[in-house]
């Protein structure tokens, strides 16, 4: 069983679990923990790789529903387990990103992934090798909802085992640093993320040391920027950018700190989940049934995380390493995959005759059903309001190329789920668009959460940024070629 | 940040400085069709650097502005007419960049510099990002965001919790109920001087002891405002950065950046009080101190973790896992099985790294069997634990490890491409292009026979140009080891039942044409190669050095080079005359 969650406590306690909030402080009485009745907006990003996994040229796309209009009852093969929640999607054809082609870097990957959530022309190291210069749309959109300075914009959850490796791929702070990553054992992220809530306790009769070095912290960080400082004058100017871009991130943290806490506002079904109710997974199973076992978990991680008001913005990321598995449609096995991973198996597709563009649409169904158990749940959870979270969170599924066969980047796979009130033309829909940008599908998301953004990431033409575009596999792009074609009509 | 995808080659930085080179050698590099010489990051910075230190001339760092013997520092190797660097007009210093503490590392400074009473942080941020050279230590890996900022400060935190649970047994003088500013200024001359690597300076001194009085001022007792010193000094770039200061004009380092570079190339921590006794007498500035000091760490068993390290950074051998292999390519593989495999790999390379020569390294029938090895060698297992035993000639060194071969292969079945891409970029120096996004389709589309052999894969993506530039160089060396399964298992042909033809021939430059029979010809053929001996240190001086090699560390590289060269001496006198080199021992900016 997990633990519920008193609101009056939590609110109490859960500065301990804001790391950069003073829990002196957070023990303190405060005034106005009485939840508005306004729920705050939050966004949900789900993201798999290589997009559809059928390019247009070789075989069929099964991931399209077809016409614009209503979603027919079975949506399409990729997206068939999205039936159960059919009418409260959307799903957008016709949408590119342009911007990766001002690398003139053919690879794919590299570029992909510096760019599909930045929109900004990244620092081309090599062939398929990309630095990203931008932070991610997860990360804008949190800055913006978040409640408080001290609160986390964007966590990118693992959506499965991934090891050491796993570093986000398409996920960024400010200026292309690292993104805020969960671990991807939901035990550990238990731990990590909900460690500092402890709703029962009673408040401590005398501060621990733990608690004076939290409550310290500001006047640490302080000593931390002075060292920083004592070191400057002898380095060389790289080493000056590198210490610098630390320097200011310590700096950042001080001053939010120094800023306080703002108000935390966990929803009625905020509920700590409960990491020993998690099976021991740690013996000699495959990581398909360790995935299997440890998946709903972290995804279940992820909805309170936005329950409990730890952060407003959250990624489910499937990577693994580039290496998803699908439990739910290949048990106890990795065999049925083909070949060694999910990237090798879209590429050795061929043609539509090719049996693996069966196995294909059978994989996708597990992404599938992950997103409908995402959203089903949310419209489980009580907000603020006593309705749905479902109604103020926007969940977006989205992916880091078009037709991932031949890392082809148009025709990017969006669902977009939740949130009904900023959809005016309903949901239950399938949408086609005349060619747009992802440039002009996160500026549409920003709008949807409240802003009057009419643009994301790099601006103007693909020949404001580079002399050396890459190829976009027959498409007709040129120097010419706007990154942002206008507002998206939803 | 990074985001590379698959084959993003890039490590080596020489064919970058091509225009410093003598008209012959740039010549004997020069780019042959599909092959690609792409400059790094760091290869420009180094370039602009060179560039930069011809503008300025002169030295204005701090520290140094001469050699020991009254040289300038502002030189640069050339090459010979015989293609060799000219090393005689030296110093050679080369650009470094300061860099954080791996998770290793920042483990092994924790339990050094507390006497392994305190346990390191699980919460201290890792890397992030794909490196350039193949080696896990380069800068950017470790540049740090916010989220990496505040596990910094959380990690600091647990370390200070638990430094001052144990602050008597640290600091003595903690014991005193009057225990004041002397006290808390031992715990910076003795614990932080550690940390710190070198003495703290005034203005540190004064930062670390506002913090403390801080704590104090706030009511906190002894053992407490301690904690908040150290939390101050772990998250420091004095601590968590190896970090020197800067030299336009080149200097020699002093004893203390010496010791941190020794203890940081060969055990992963910090000096030792040995290695800070030379540190602060000046000696390790001498070679000869360095080189023997070099020696004693090599030697020790704190360099076999290093020593693992290279090997498998070298030859970009990862762990191999049931769940990624074919459970019917060897029966029985489980988890245990991969780890003895991969223990097994890990034991030859430090026993040769120790014991070995090139030659040897590359040709040897020795692997190292436990039970579950011995039976995938189908040999006598040990009573217990691990042995030494020498195998028939279908063994050769280095390349055939199992491990290695898993490590290159796919899900079921081997890849020449794989193992092609270790021989001509690993064990060469080779300069590789990423395959284009289209490779994949385009080898579909290709028509092949029935159940193909690798040879008949190969001649089908030769067959186009476009493949044929990069692939007639590739494949071949890598279809010499069509020999060795997905799991690094003997097979003696095909499932298909297919024969298997090892044979082949490839060039190589500045080697020519090599032809061989098999694998084992092609591997002593390279063994006694001294491009795979100038490789070698290369590959060294960028372990050593956390960076691509520029044209300035071409005499270290060549010095190492020569002493692994065939006949003239062991892979540890390479490993240490890294240590020796102006490389090691001297820094421009």
């Amino acid at each position: 069983m997990s633990q519920r969650i008193d609101r009056r406590k939590f609110l109490l306690g859960a500065g301990s679990a804001m790391l950069a909030l003073p829990m002196l402080e957070a023990f303190a009485p405060r005034t106005g923990f009485a939840a508005p009745l306004t729920p705050p907006k939050r966004v949900l990003f789900v993201h798999h790789l290589h997009g559809r996994p059928l390019n247009d040229v070789d075989g069929p796309d099964i991931w399209s529903p077809g016409a614009a209009g209503p979603l027919p009852a079975t949506i399409s093969p990729a997206l068939a387990a999205l039936a159960p929640i059919r009418d409260k999607i959307v799903t957008i054809d016709g949408i590119d990103n342009i911007v990766r082609h001002t690398t003139g870097d053919d690879g794919g990957h590299g570029s992909a992934g510096a760019t599909c959530m930045t929109c900004a022309v990244p620092i081309v190291n090599a062939t398929d090798d990309e630095t990203a210069t931008g932070p991610s749309i997860d990360y804008v959109l949190g800055e913006r909802l978040r409640a408080n300075a001290t609160m986390k914009p964007s966590i990118v959850f693992p959506g499965q085992l991934a090891g050491n490796g796993y570093q986000g791929y398409c996920f960024f702070g400010p200026n292309g640093t690292p993104p805020y990553l969960a671990d991807s054992r939901p035990e550990v992220v238990i731990a990590d993320l909900f460690g500092g809530i402890q709703p029962n306790n009673p408040v401590p009769p005398t501060p621990t040391l733990h608690d004076k070095l939290v409550g310290r912290r500001g006047s640490i960080l302080d000593g931390v920027a002075k060292s920083f400082t004592a070191l400057r004058g002898k380095l060389n100017a790289s080493d000056r950018d590198r210490l610098d871009q630390h320097a200011d991130f310590v700096q950042k943290l001080e001053q939010s700190i120094a800023a306080g806490g703002g108000m935390v506002t966990p929803t009625q079904s905020c509920t700590v989940p409960n990491a020993a109710s998690i099976p021991d997974y740690s013996g000699e199973n495959s990581r398909g049934q360790k995935d299997a076992i440890t998946t709903p978990f972290q995804i279940e991680n992820v909805i309170q995380a936005l329950a409990c008001d730890l952060t407003r913005v959250a990624v489910l990321d499937f990577d693994a390493g580039y290496d998803p598995l699908f439990p739910s449609e290949f048990p106890n096995t990795n065999q049925a995959l083909l070949s060694s991973n999910w990237h090798a198996l879209i590429h050795e597709n061929g043609a539509p005759s090719d049996p693996q563009a069966g196995t294909l649409t059978t994989a996708f169904q597990y992404f599938a059903k992950s997103f409908t158990h995402l959203v089903q749940r949310l419209g489980q959870m009580t907000d603020l309001d006593g309705n749905s979270m479902l109604d103020s969170t926007l969940v977006v599924w989205v992916s880091d190329m078009g037709y991932g066969s031949r890392h082809y980047d148009y025709n990017i796979p969006v669902v977009l789920a939740g949130m009904p009130s900023a959809f005016p033309g309903g949901q239950g829909r399938h949408v086609v668009m005349n060619r747009r940008t992802l440039g002009d599908l996160y500026a549409q998301i920003l709008r949807m959460v409240g802003g009057s953004d009419t643009t994301f990431g790099a601006t103007g033409t693909l020949g404001d940024h580079s002399n050396n575009l890459s190829t976009f596999s027959g498409k007709n792009i040129s120097a010419s070629t706007p990154l942002h074609l206008g507002p998206i009509s939803l | 940040m990074k985001a590379a995808g698959w084959g993003a080659d890039r490590d080596g930085t020489l064919a970058a400085l091509v225009p410093h080179m003598s008209s012959d050698r740039a010549r004997a590099e020069a780019p042959r069709s599909g092959w690609r010489f792409t400059p790094s990051r760091g290869a420009l910075v180094a370039l602009t650097a060179l560039v930069a230190a011809g503008a300025i001339g002169g030295c204005i760092g701090e520290i140094g502005g001469g050699s020991a013997d009254g040289k300038g520092l502002d030189n640069h190797p050339t090459i010979g007419p015989d293609g060799r660097y000219v090393c005689d007009k030296g110093p050679y210093p080369a650009v470094s960049s300061a860099r954080r503490l791996t998770v290793t590392e920042y483990e092994n400074v924790i339990r050094d510099l507390f006497g392994g009473q305190i346990p390191p942080s699980t919460k201290y941020p890792g890397s992030y990002g794909k490196s350039a050279t193949g080696y896990s230590t380069e800068p950017e890996l470790y540049d740090v965001g916010q989220q990496s900022v505040e596990d910094l400060m959380t990690a600091s935190e647990d370390v200070a919790e638990a430094v001052a649970g144990k602050l008597v047994a640290i600091l003595p003088c903690a014991s005193a109920a009057d225990a004041g500013t002397a006290c808390a200024n031992q715990y910076i001359d003795s614990t932080v001087r550690r940390a710190y690597r070198r003495p703290v300076t005034d203005d540190e001194r004064a930062a670390l002891l506002a913090t403390y009085q801080g704590g104090r001022d706030a009511g906190d007792s002894f053992s407490e405002a301690i904690a908040m010193m150290t939390a101050h000094a772990l998250q420091s770039p004095q601590f968590l950065y190896i970090v020197e200061a800067a030299a336009p004009g080149g200097r020699a380092l002093d004893g203390y950046e010496i010791a941190s570079r020794l203890s940081f190339y060969l055990w992963e921590t910090l000096p030792d009080d040995a290695l800070l006794a030379k540190a602060a007498s000046g000696d390790l500035v001498s070679p000869d101190t360095r080189r023997a000091e070099a020696t004693r760490m090599l030697a020790d068993p704190r360099a076999d973790a290093v020593l693992r390290r290279f090997f498998r950074e070298w030859t970009q051998t990862n762990d191999v896992s049931p769940g990624n292999k074919d459970p019917n390519a060897v029966p029985g593989f489980d988890d245990a099985y991969a780890q003895s495999m991969s223990e097994s790999f890990d034991r030859f390379g430090v026993d040769q790294a120790r014991n070995g020569t090139l030659h040897s390294l590359l040709t040897s029938q020795s692997v190292w069997v436990d039970a579950k090895m011995a039976g995938f060698f189908g040999v006598t297992a040990p009573a217990s634990g691990w042995s030494e035993v020498t195998l028939d000639e279908r063994a050769s060194g280095l390349a055939t490890q199992p491990l290695l071969m898993a490590s290159a292969a796919h899900y079921g079945d081997s890849s020449y491409v794989f193992r092609g891409r270790f021989v001509r970029k690993r064990l060469l120096c080779g300069e590789l292009g990423a395959p284009p996004g289209n490779a994949q389709a385009t080898f579909d589309a290709l028509p092949k026979p029935d159940q193909p052999t690798g040879k008949d894969l190969s001649a089908s993506v030769n067959s186009m140009p476009t493949c044929a530039g990069c692939h007639s160089q590739l494949d071949p060396a890598g279809l010499a080891f069509e020999n060795f399964g997905p799991l690094g298992e003997w097979r003696d042909t095909y499932s298909s039942g297919k024969s298997i033809d090892p044979s082949g021939s490839f060039n190589a430059q500045n080697i020519g044409p090599v032809t061989f029979p098999s694998y084992r010809e092609m591997l002593a053929t390279l063994a006694d190669q001294p491009e795979v001996a100038q490789c070698f240190g290369r590959q060294i001086v960028r372990f050593a050095m956390s960076r691509s090699d520029s044209m300035d560390d071409g005499c270290a590289a060549q010095a190492i080079g020569d002493f692994v060269a065939a006949g003239k001496g062991s892979l540890a006198d390479g490993i240490v005359e890294m240590a020796v080199s102006d490389s090691f021992g001297y820094r421009r900016d």
